[in-house]
């Protein structure tokens, strides 16, 4: 399996399409940073209402950068389906997994691997994402407004949230990938999801909707909104997800005619 | 005692209503080179993808490098494989389709990739994006590919196909070296027999998913000796008075038909004993010596086998 994520890597590192992906987050994060926007797509909330508020009327820190910034990770997932294609999509369209499969890599392994390389790309350019934030704030004088003990780790917090639930909804991804063998079905419902869940939460009132909102619960653990004890029921959902999708994707590639 | 390479038994496969595969069974020894001759459809595919894994299991066992497939997938660290078609990273370069693959298979050092380069001399296109190649090369490519890990056992599917005349040269001369040289045992399926016959050891004729015949090269040159071919009313009766008349070696092909394998004899002398035991010879014919047509006689043969069976 490391040697498969080894493989993926170096073939990510060879691909131009990562460095595009890179350079859009890295302007992306310098663009809110610098022109003090925040926005993203999503169904806003009194708590998220009330932190575009207090952003657009406060003088901007480092903190309200980061903040910023976070407010607009919604957009990120649909940049990041390309990791997405990258990883995983392109070896199902070019049917290169065979090859791989054919290196005595067990379905499980090979399921397990490419979520491993796209939660790594994932955390990796979410890091990206809020360290261009942090400096270019910091380029532009702004004060902390925060002791940086409680920056780092705010950022490393948000950075771990982020990427995780995001990851989530990816490991979707995956299993819809390997049950039809459609990358645009994939990407679909990659798009879909934190939209459609986020307004099925709002407008049917199905309170049990909020743990499977990936998006939101990663910005809501960013922004504290969710405080630590009430976190765990969040990660149970996302681990059983992650758990279903990662074993059902190996079950079904064993069974399938490839 | 010959190590078995591959020991595939009973095995069946069916696509909904279609049957694939009938009990199927093959025994690959080790250093063989076995061609394995089909039409399209005939089940070559699947059987290659059954022994992959490629393709899951219904019926029967298939034990690989003395491990059996579908229980774990070691033994297929130990093969290479062409199913299908040969497949690369179009945007990466020969060279680095082989890293990519020397890191999959944990192999550290250039040494493996330059060697494979070597082997199925790509050396001008290692540079080259997979995109950029020509059908032949992205063959050659597909093979440095499936022999990077110097693996025990190669499965080919077809790789002759598309390849022009000077194209099939090379990579038959590459299939015999890499058996020469690295004793690598080679599983290679083709619907061209001519073209198998030129590399391989051993022969198995798949037909509507059975295994029809299997032979060695000798028995095959055997078998495609020259001879006469006779057609007839009644075989069971012309092959009685043959056998009594000590005509032979011979062998009934069809329903009507009946190939003797003997050059010398007189064909006036034959056709008068037939005559006289009541047996009418609608045709007498020499034939020329050719293994398309030995394999269309047996496919035929099948066909009549079949058609009074069902």
């Amino acid at each position: 399996m490391i040697n498969q994520m080894r493989a993926d890597l170096y073939r990510q590192f060879h691909t131009v399409g990562f460095y595009i992906l890179l350079v859009f987050t890295i302007a992306f994060s310098l663009f809110l940073t610098l022109t003090q926007q925040v926005g993203g797509i999503m169904v806003t909330d009194d708590n998220k209402a009330k932190q575009l508020d207090t952003l657009s009327h406060s003088p901007w820190s480092v903190l309200s950068g980061l903040k910023a910034v976070t407010m607009s990770t919604s957009i990120l997932p649909y940049a990041f389906i390309a990791l997405f294609i990258i990883v995983i999509g392109y070896e199902f369209s070019q049917q290169t997994y065979k090859n791989t499969l054919l290196s005595g890599i067990s379905r499980l392994q090979f399921i397990g691997a490419k979520y491993c390389v796209l939660l790594i790309d994932l955390l990796a350019l979410t890091l990206v994402y809020y360290a261009t934030s942090l400096l270019s704030s910091l380029s532009a004088g702004r004060e902390a407004g925060e002791s940086w003990d409680n920056l780092i780790a705010d950022t490393i917090i948000m950075t771990l949230a982020i990427a995780f639930f995001m990851s989530v909804i990816f490991s979707i991804g995956i299993i819809m990938l390997v049950s039809t063998g459609s990358s645009i079905v994939s990407v679909v419902l990659i798009v879909i999801w934190p939209v459609a869940i986020s307004m099925l939460t709002v407008y049917a009132h199905w309170s049990w909707l909020k743990y499977i909102d990936f998006v939101t619960v990663g910005l809501n653990v960013a922004f504290s909104i969710i405080p630590i004890k009430q976190l765990w029921p969040y990660i149970g959902v996302s681990a059983l997800t992650l758990a279903v999708t990662i074993i059902g994707s190996s079950i079904i590639i064993q069974r399938k005619e490839l | 005692m010959e190590q078995a390479v591959l020991d595939i038994r009973d095995v069946s496969k069916q696509f909904g209503t279609f049957k694939a595969l009938r009990h199927f069974n093959l025994n690959i020894r080790r250093g063989d080179i076995y061609g394995l001759i089909g039409e399209n459809g005939a089940g070559k595919t699947t059987l290659m993808k059954l022994i992959t894994g490629l393709s899951p299991m219904q019926k029967g066992t298939i034990t690989l490098l003395g491990e059996r497939v579908g229980s774990h997938q070691q033994a297929l660290r130990r093969i290479g494989a062409i199913i299908e078609s040969p497949v690369a990273f179009e945007k990466l370069s020969v060279e680095q389709n082989l890293k990519l693959s020397a890191i999959q298979h944990g192999l550290s050092g250039s040494s493996y990739i330059d060697q494979a380069i070597d082997f199925v001399g790509l050396n001008e296109k290692r540079k080259t994006q997979a995109k950029h190649l020509s059908l032949g090369q992205r063959q050659r490519l597909g093979l440095a590919l499936s022999i990077l890990h110097h693996p025990d056992f190669l499965i080919l599917d077809e790789p002759i196909n598309g390849l022009d005349p000077s194209g099939m040269m090379e990579f038959r001369n590459l299939l015999k070296r890499l058996n020469e040289e690295l004793e690598t045992t080679i599983l290679i399926s083709s619907h061209i027999l001519t073209e198998l016959y030129q590399v391989s050891t051993r022969f198995g004729i798949i037909h509507r998913g059975t295994m029809v015949k299997e032979l060695t090269k000798n028995e095959l040159d055997t078998a495609n000796k020259a001879g006469y071919v006779v057609t007839v009313d009644n075989t069971p009766l012309a092959t009685q008075i043959m056998d009594q008349a000590g005509v032979g070696p011979f062998e009934v092909t069809n329903k009507h038909s009946i190939l003797i394998r003997n050059e010398s004899l007189d064909p006036s002398q034959i056709n008068s004993l037939l005559i006289q035991g009541g047996v009418l010879v609608s045709d007498f014919r020499q034939q020329e010596g050719s293994l398309e047509r030995y394999y269309l006689n047996l496919i035929e043969g099948q066909n009549s086998k079949e058609t009074i069976n069902d």
